[in-house]
C-alpha cells in the first residue's frame, strides 16, 4: 500500500504509534499539520488532543498531562517556540518528559510563515536559562519523520527531559508517495516508574547520571515536583551541596546517556571531501553523492553532540563542507572547533539549497 | 485520615510573616480536606511563585510547584488527563496569588471556558509580596504600595467577574478571617468542575506598612469591592463532553492509501510547476497528478508554495514525477510550467526562461513560443483553469497514461464529473494542437 501524505501526517502517526496520548497545540505554519491530524485521528485510540489559547498554555497542559503518566507532545515553530521556552526550561529542572516538534520557518519574530529555512539549530539547544543540555532530534527527509519522532518520545521518556524535534517546512508540508510498509518503526521505550522498593524521592539518583524512577501526581507514593533549585526529595532548598548536585545531575543525565541515541547517516566514498549536513538539505547532500566523489555524513542527533565520534570521522578528510539553510551557520559553529582549517561552511536563506548549488561551491574549495 | 497534621505541618512552622493571610488560608483548605475525608494521595496541590509557593512543604499530600502564572495551566494539564484518561479522582487544587493570577489571567478564563474540574485559591493581598510590595492588577484605587507611594490611580481588575463571565461553574469572593472560609473551600472541592475563590488578604509585610490599616479593615474592603460571593451553576466540562462525544469514533490513522493499479514506464523523471491563485484548487489537481503517478507504480513530491493567506495572491506547486526515489524536491528546470492566472504568472517568472515547454492562459501574454490556452474559461469550477491546463499537457505531451488522471479524479477528486469533463476538454484541446 502506498500513501500520499507530508512529514506533519508522519509525525502525527509515529506520536501516536509511540504511545503519545495526550497532543495540545496552538496553529502554526507550518506545524499546523501536525496539530490537524492529531486533533483528528487521537481520539480514536482514546488519546487526548486539545487546542490551547496560546503556546503557553499548549506546553503547560503537556507538562501537567506528562506529570499525571501520560505521554505528552506539542507541535510549533519559531514565534510560538519562543513562547514555550521558560516552560521548557521548567520541564528540564523538573525532569518531565514531553517531546516539542518545532518545525523550522523563515526567521526571525514572524519572519517568513510558509518559507522553509534551518535557523533554530542554536535558538533551541540553548534555550534553556542556565544553559542545560536539551536533546535535539531532526529528520533528514520525509520518511524518515516517522522513525525519528518514535525515537524522540523514547529520549524524552527515557531520559525524562523534554525533547525538541527539529524540522522544515519543507519536511512537514511537502508531499509524498511512501510505501507505507517501508516505514521503520523501533521498539517503543517506556519510562522507568518506581517499583515501590525503598523510599520514594521525586528525584532520586545514585550516580549523577541515573535517571530517576518516575511516579505520578496522584500515584500511590506522594510526589513533590518543582521547577525551583530543589534537593532529591524536591524540597525547595538553596543552602544546600545536594541542590547543586541534582543540577550537575541533570547535565550528566543527557550527557552520558544521549550516545544511546545517537543517529546519524555516514556515507563512505573513497574521497578527500566530506559533506556535512542535517534536515532537509541532507535529500540534496544524498543527491550530490550519486554524481560526485564525495562522503557525507547526516546528523540526526543534532545536541548534544558526540565530539569524539565527529572527530574519529572528520580525520579520514581534507575538506569539510557544512551546508545548511540558515544565515549564521548553525551546525557549522556548534561543530567548527574541530573542523579547524580544513571547515567550510555553505549557508544560504529564502528557498532550499539545491544539489547543484552544492556541485558548484565544490567546485570553488 | 486521624489527624489532621497527617496532611499539614503545624502553623508554628509556616514561612509566612506573622498575621499573613496565607497561613489562615492554608489551614481552612487544610480543614476542608480533613474534614472530606480525602485520601492524601488523591489531592494535589499546584502551587504558584511568590509566598504563596511556599505551601508545597507545608502539605503532605502531592505537591507541583509551577512558573510564575503557569500553575493554572498545568493543573488543568494533569486534570484533563485524570479526568478523561483515569478515574476522575484527584483533586487539583491552585494556589495562586495576585501576581500569577494576572500573568496567567488567560489560563484561568481558559480553564473556566473549559469548565476543567479544580480549584483555583486566589490569595489576593493587593500586592506583590515576595518582591518588596510592589502594586499589582489587583490593588485597588488608592491603595499605597512601594511602587505607588501616593496611592494606586487606578482601580483593580474584577477577577471574579472576569471569571464568572468566561464561565467558571463555582465562584466565591471573600476573606482570610472569614469563619466560613473552610466551608467555602469544601464546597469548591466539591464541585465538580471549575471553581475558584478570590481570598482577600493584607500583607503583614508591605500592605500595613504603607497604608494605615489593621486586621478587622480588610472585611471593610470587601464590602467596599463588591462584597461576599458564592454562586454555582451546574455545566458540562470539556472533559466530559470529549470523554462522551470523542471517544465513540475508533479507527486508524487517516492517510490517502493508493492502490497501484498498474506499472508504468517512465524513462526521466518528470519536472512540472503548476502556477496560479490561491483559492483556485491549484494545490488539488496537484494533488490528483501526483496521485495519478501513484496509481501508475510511481513516486511524486509536491512541494507547495502560497503566501500567508490562502485565499489570495499565488499558488504554486512543484511537481516531481519519477521511476524511482526522489530526494531533493526543489526543481529549477521545469519539464512543464502551467500558468492559469496573473498571480501565477508574477510568481512563476523565475521558472519561465529555465521551462521546456509553457502552457498558459490565452490573457496572460503574446509569446509565440507559449502553448496558449482558454483556461481561465472553467474558472467556474474550482480548480478547472488547472484541470484543463493539465489535460492540454496529457493530450500533447502524453507524459503517461491520461487515464490515470481520470481515476485519480474519479477516486480522490471533488466535483468530479465537472472536474472530468474540464480535463477532457483540456485533452481534446491538446490533441488538436
Amino acid at each position: 500500500m502506498k500513501i500520499f501524505t507530508n512529514g506533519g501526517e508522519l509525525i502525527a502517526k509515529g506520536a501516536i504509534d509511540a504511545g503519545v496520548r495526550f497532543f495540545a497545540g496552538y496553529p502554526i505554519t507550518p506545524a499546523s499539520v501536525i496539530y490537524e491530524p492529531m486533533m483528528r485521528d487521537l481520539p480514536k485510540v482514546e488519546g487526548i488532543a486539545v487546542g490551547a489559547s496560546d503556546e503557553i498554555s499548549a506546553i503547560s497542559y503537556c507538562i501537567g498531562a506528562s506529570l499525571r503518566g501520560i505521554k505528552s507532545m506539542t507541535a510549533t515553530s519559531g514565534p510560538g517556540f519562543s513562547l514555550m521556552i521558560e516552560s521548557l526550561s521548567y520541564a528540564i529542572m523538573s525532569e518531565i518528559p514531553i517531546t516539542i516538534v518545532l518545525a523550522q520557518r523563515l526567521g526571525p519574530a514572524t519572519g517568513g510563515a510558509t518559507t522553509s529555512s534551518q535557523g533554530d539549530l542554536l535558538f533551541s539547544a540553548f534555550s534553556s536559562s542556565g544553559s542545560y543540555p536539551l536533546p535535539i532530534i531532526s529528520p533528514s527527509s520525509i520518511e524518515e519523520c516517522y522513525e525519528l519522532i518514535i525515537h524522540s518520545v523514547n529520549v524524552s521518556e527515557f531520559l525524562r527531559t523534554p525533547v525538541v524535534f527539529l524540522t522544515e517546512k519543507e519536511i512537514t508540508m511537502t508531499k509524498k508517495s511512501i510505501d507505507l510498509n517501508s516505514l521503520k518503526k523501533p521498539e517503543v521505550l517506556e519510562r522507568k516508574y518506581f517499583s515501590g522498593n525503598g523510599q520514594f524521592k521525586t528525584y532520586n539518583f545514585k550516580d549523577l547520571k541515573d535517571v530517576p524512577d518516575f511516579s505520578p501526581v496522584g500515584g500511590k507514593f506522594l510526589t513533590r515536583y518543582t521547577g525551583s533549585a530543589h534537593d532529591k526529595k524536591g524540597e525547595l532548598k538553596k543552602d544546600d551541596p545536594e541542590v547543586i548536585e541534582v543540577l550537575y545531575h541533570l547535565k550528566e543525565k543527557i550527557l552520558k546517556n544521549i550516545d544511546k541515541f545517537l543517529f546519524y547517516e555516514y556515507f563512505e566514498k573513497k574521497s578527500d571531501i566530506l559533506i556535512v549536513s542535517y534536515g532537509v538539505t541532507s535529500e540534496s547532500v544524498r543527491e550530490v553523492a550519486e554524481s560526485k566523489k564525495v562522503s557525507y555524513l547526516i546528523l540526526k542527533t543534532l545536541y548534544p553532540l558526540n565530539e569524539e565520534f565527529l572527530k574519529s570521522i572528520f580525520g579520514r578528510y581534507k575538506k569539510i563542507l557544512v551546508v545548511e539553510e540558515n544565515i549564521m551557520g548553525n551546525l557549522y559553529i556548534l561543530i567548527r572547533h574541530l573542523l579547524g582549517t580544513k571547515g567550510y561552511s555553505l549557508t544560504k536563506i529564502g528557498s532550499l539549497i539545491s544539489p547543484g548549488e552544492i556541485k558548484n561551491f565544490l567546485e570553488s574549495i | 485520615m486521624k489527624d489532621l497534621f497527617e496532611i499539614i505541618d503545624k502553623p508554628q512552622n509556616f514561612p509566612y510573616c506573622p498575621g499573613c493571610g496565607h497561613t489562615s488560608i492554608d489551614m481552612a483548605l487544610a480543614r476542608a480536606i480533613f474534614e472530606l475525608n480525602l485520601e492524601k494521595e488523591d489531592v494535589l496541590i499546584v502551587s504558584d511563585i511568590g509566598c504563596v509557593g511556599l505551601v508545597d512543604k507545608l502539605f503532605n499530600v502531592h505537591t507541583l510547584h509551577t512558573l510564575h502564572g503557569r500553575s493554572t495551566a498545568v493543573a488543568s494539564g494533569v486534570k484533563m488527563v485524570d479526568e478523561v484518561l483515569f478515574d476522575n479522582k484527584l483533586k487539583t487544587i491552585v494556589m495562586i496569588g495576585d501576581g500569577g493570577a494576572t500573568i496567567g489571567l488567560l489560563h484561568l478564563v481558559e480553564s473556566a471556558k473549559l469548565n476543567v474540574d479544580i480549584t483555583v485559591l486566589i490569595h489576593n493581598n493587593f500586592l506583590y509580596g515576595m518582591t518588596g510590595g510592589q502594586h499589582s492588577g489587583l490593588t485597588p484605587k488608592e491603595f499605597k504600595t512601594s511602587t505607588t507611594r501616593i496611592g494606586n490611580p487606578f482601580e483593580a481588575l474584577r477577577i471574579i467577574d472576569i471569571l464568572k463571565n468566561s464561565g467558571a461553574s463555582f465562584y466565591a469572593r471573600t476573606f482570610s478571617q472569614d469563619p466560613d472560609l473552610k466551608d467555602i473551600i469544601k464546597e469548591a472541592l466539591s464541585h465538580r468542575g471549575f471553581s475558584v475563590i478570590e481570598v482577600l488578604e493584607l500583607c503583614t509585610g508591605y500592605a500595613t506598612r504603607y497604608n494605615d490599616l489593621k486586621g478587622s479593615d480588610l472585611k471593610i474592603i470587601l464590602e467596599n469591592s463588591g462584597g461576599k460571593i458564592k454562586e454555582k451553576i451546574e455545566r458540562e466540562s470539556f472533559c466530559f463532553l470529549y470523554k462522551n462525544k470523542f471517544f465513540d469514533k475508533k479507527g486508524e490513522f487517516e492517510f490517502t492509501e493508493i492502490e497501484v493499479e498498474k506499472k508504468i514506464e517512465l524513462k526521466d523523471s518528470l519536472k512540472i510547476v503548476i502556477a496560479g491563485s490561491a483559492g483556485e484548487g491549484v494545490q488539488l489537481a496537484s494533488s490528483l497528478l501526483c496521485i495519478s503517478a501513484i496509481l501508475g507504480g510511481l513516486n511524486s513530491t509536491q512541494k507547495n508554495d502560497n503566501p500567508v493567506t490562502v485565499g489570495s495572491g499565488f499558488s504554486v506547486s512543484e511537481i516531481i514525477i519519477k521511476d524511482g526515489d526522489i530526494k531533493y524536491t526543489g526543481i529549477e528546470e521545469p519539464d512543464y510550467l502551467i500558468i492559469t492566472s496573473i498571480d501565477g504568472l508574477k510568481r512563476a517568472k523565475g521558472f519561465i526562461e529555465r521551462s521546456k515547454n509553457i502552457i498558459i492562459d490565452e490573457s496572460l501574454t503574446d509569446n509565440k513560443n507559449f502553448i496558449k490556452v482558454p483556461a481561465r474559461k472553467y474558472i467556474k469550477l474550482r480548480g478547472g483553469p488547472t484541470y484543463f491546463s493539465l489535460g492540454v499537457l496529457f493530450g500533447k505531451f502524453n507524459p503517461f497514461d491520461f487515464e490515470l488522471y481520470e481515476k485519480a479524479i474519479l477516486k480522490y477528486g471533488k466535483a468530479k464529473d465537472e472536474t472530468l469533463t474540464c480535463f477532457r476538454e483540456g485533452l481534446n484541446f491538446g490533441r488538436r494542437l
